[in-house]
């Protein structure tokens, strides 16, 4: 079985209001680095609670390693199996770093050798071996942060579940953490992370869930990216001019042209095929071509989209 | 119920109770001043009365029976003060959230919480009687030639009615302060378990006679207040709901 979670129709509310996690099924597949990425609001640390088992669904169900998480004879094993990043980072501030981990390493009934290594290693990858004895309280944010990132990997925890890992940490120390989440799943290990950073959800992620309470889409970045927008492409001349468009839009696969000076934007259902007859009309015509670039959207075209479209929805009513 | 991870928490509760100077402190306050009126009025007593030896040596018995029925409102103000703080601070750090998510469960987690709140205001009250179970034989000895403390009704009182107290203070403090916001709410709110028990120390220690029906009567109540106050809080501590309710 290669899923290492399992969501289904998991739904919780709080009362009052309605659900903040509405009917959402997914997988997790092992060894995958999996983005929940949605507005504030949209039931994103939620969620991260409902899959740690911290909060338990209204209805559905989450299954950790084939596990219910309101399996109560089970916290043991659940618990041991993943490491959390909650919201905030939640230590205690009136002692060290290390007294912090070592308390937690024994929580998880590590030896003491295993939490000495584990702490020392973790710590000077993030910058805070220097500072192990001071007390928490006198850390910055972005220290606190870092050290709660490494009390959940402390037990070196199959699946690791983030609840935005990367908030608050300055450019460098946030570009460790990517590729120390990388590396994490290099080693095999799963990786579930929340954020509101699109940059990140498109470098980082396998595959990215949108929600806004309900599962808007979930796909691989690229996929997401194809799926709801057309192909786009820009062809930039040295002279061209609105009167291109007549010429390409008699062509057949063209969906829509526009004149963006000095460039012409085309739309096409299959730009592979379609183009090179395109390109060499357009040659023929005496149109010097500078160069024809393919047009990205970027995951944040595709996430302003769905969000507005699902308010769209909620706001049209029944 | 794994012992190595209550110890753990008890640890860590007791790491961050000696951080907090001011309340560490005031801790010893109450122990230390019952105690200290225990002994200084047997010395005085035994420096100044020019009465006979056997009435020096009951005026000491009810001078040190003053100061042991004292010393049993330190089990419920030490559990009221440490448990109103270490609840209340987890909640304002928010430490509960990664504290739950480690394999912890809900009876260790209670069990742990509820040793810093219970243990040091029982040891201090154990510790107290001890020393002036002592001091008084010591003084008594020349005239008595024989052990004065502690006797039955006092060792019932050591062993049975200091825990309880301990027990109704720790139980009633935890389930109050998971309403409470910050902690003085939460300690005002806890009057509401100090003040009734420490007017029932009073009415049965100081005024009603010292009989074994009385002490046997209260510590049935104890018990039953003690077991009440338990499952309240169990509901409490319940896994699911508490990152939801405590707010
Ligand atoms: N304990 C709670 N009691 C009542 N309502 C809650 C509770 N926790 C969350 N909610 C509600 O659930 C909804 C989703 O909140 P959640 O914290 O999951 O959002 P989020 O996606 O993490 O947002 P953000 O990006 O701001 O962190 C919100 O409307 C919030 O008010
Ligand atoms: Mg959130």
């Amino acid at each position: 079985m290669s899923d290492l979670v399992t969501v289904s129709e998991l739904t919780r509310s709080f009362r009052p209001g309605p659900p903040a996690v509405d009917h959402i099924s997914f997988s997790v597949r092992r060894g995958e680095i999996f983005s929940l990425l949605g507005p504030n609001g949209a039931g994103k640390t939620t969620t991260i609670r409902l899959l740690s088992g911290l909060i338990y669904p209204t209805s559905g169900e989450v299954r950790i390693l084939g596990i219910v998480t309101t399996d109560s004879s089970q916290v043991e094993e659940i618990h041991n199996a993943i490491g959390l990043l909650p919201e905030v980072p939640g230590l205690y501030e009136s002692l060290s770093a290390m007294q912090n981990l070592r308390f937690y390493g024994r929580m998880h009934s590590l030896s003491e050798a295993t939490i000495n290594e584990r702490a020392r290693e973790l710590l000077a990858a993030f910058d805070i071996w220097g500072r192990r004895d001071d007390r928490v309280a006198t850390y910055s944010k972005g220290m606190k942060q870092k050290v709660a990132i490494v009390r959940a990997l402390l037990h070196d925890p199959e699946c690791l579940i983030l609840d935005e890992p990367l908030s608050g940490l300055d450019p460098e120390a946030a570009k460790s953490t990517r590729d120390f989440l990388v590396d994490q799943r290099r080693r095999g290990r799963t990786v579930i992370v929340s954020t509101h950073n699109l940059d990140d959800a498109d470098r980082l992620s396998d595959r990215v869930a949108v929600i806004r309470s309900r599962l808007l889409a979930l796909d691989t970045p690229s996929q997401l990216k194809s799926r709801l927008f057309r192909a786009r492409v820009e062809v930039r001349m040295q002279n061209g001019s609105p009167s291109v468009l007549d010429r390409v839009r008699s062509l057949p696969g063209i969906l829509h042209a526009s004149w963006e000076p000095p460039s012409l934007i085309l739309e096409l259902a299959e730009p592979e095929s379609e183009l090179p007859e395109v390109i060499s009309t357009l040659v023929r015509a005496g149109l010097r071509l500078q160069y024809v670039t393919p047009m990205e959207h970027s995951l944040e075209d595709v996430y302003l989209k769905l969000v507005d479209d699902a308010r769209g929805r909620a706001g049209a009513g029944p | 119920m794994k012992l190595e991870r209550v110890r753990e928490l008890f640890h860590k509760d007791f790491a961050e109770l000696r951080s907090n100077r001011s309340v560490f402190i005031s801790l010893f306050v109450f122990p230390a001043l019952f105690l200290l009126e225990g002994i200084g009025s047997a010395v005085a007593r035994s420096l100044t009365t020019s009465s006979s030896p056997a009435s020096l040596v009951a005026s000491y018995i009810s001078g040190a029976s003053l100061s042991l029925d004292l010393l049993l409102f330190v089990p419920v103000i030490t559990a009221v003060t440490i448990g109103s703080n270490s609840i209340v601070q987890e909640k304002t750090t928010r430490s509960l959230e990664p504290l739950l998510a480690t394999p912890i469960t809900d009876t260790e987690l209670l069990v742990g919480k509820a040793m810093t709140p219970f243990l040091p205001g029982v040891i201090a009250v154990w510790v107290c009687y001890t020393v002036l179970f002592t001091v008084i034989d010591v003084l008594a000895w020349p005239v008595t030639h024989a052990i004065v403390f502690p006797t039955a009704i006092t060792l019932f009182q050591m062993w049975i009615i200091v825990p309880l107290l301990g027990l109704v203070g720790t139980f009633g403090v935890l389930t109050i302060s998971s309403w409470a916001k910050d902690a003085r709410a939460a300690q005002q709110m806890s009057t509401v378990i100090e003040l009734p028990a420490i007017g029932l120390i009073l009415v049965v220690f100081l005024f009603l006679p010292s009989s074994w029906e009385v002490l046997g009567a209260f510590a049935v109540g104890l018990a039953i207040a003690a077991y009440g106050l338990l499952r309240v809080a169990i509901w409490r501590f319940d896994r699911p709901s508490i990152l939801v309710n405590w707010r």
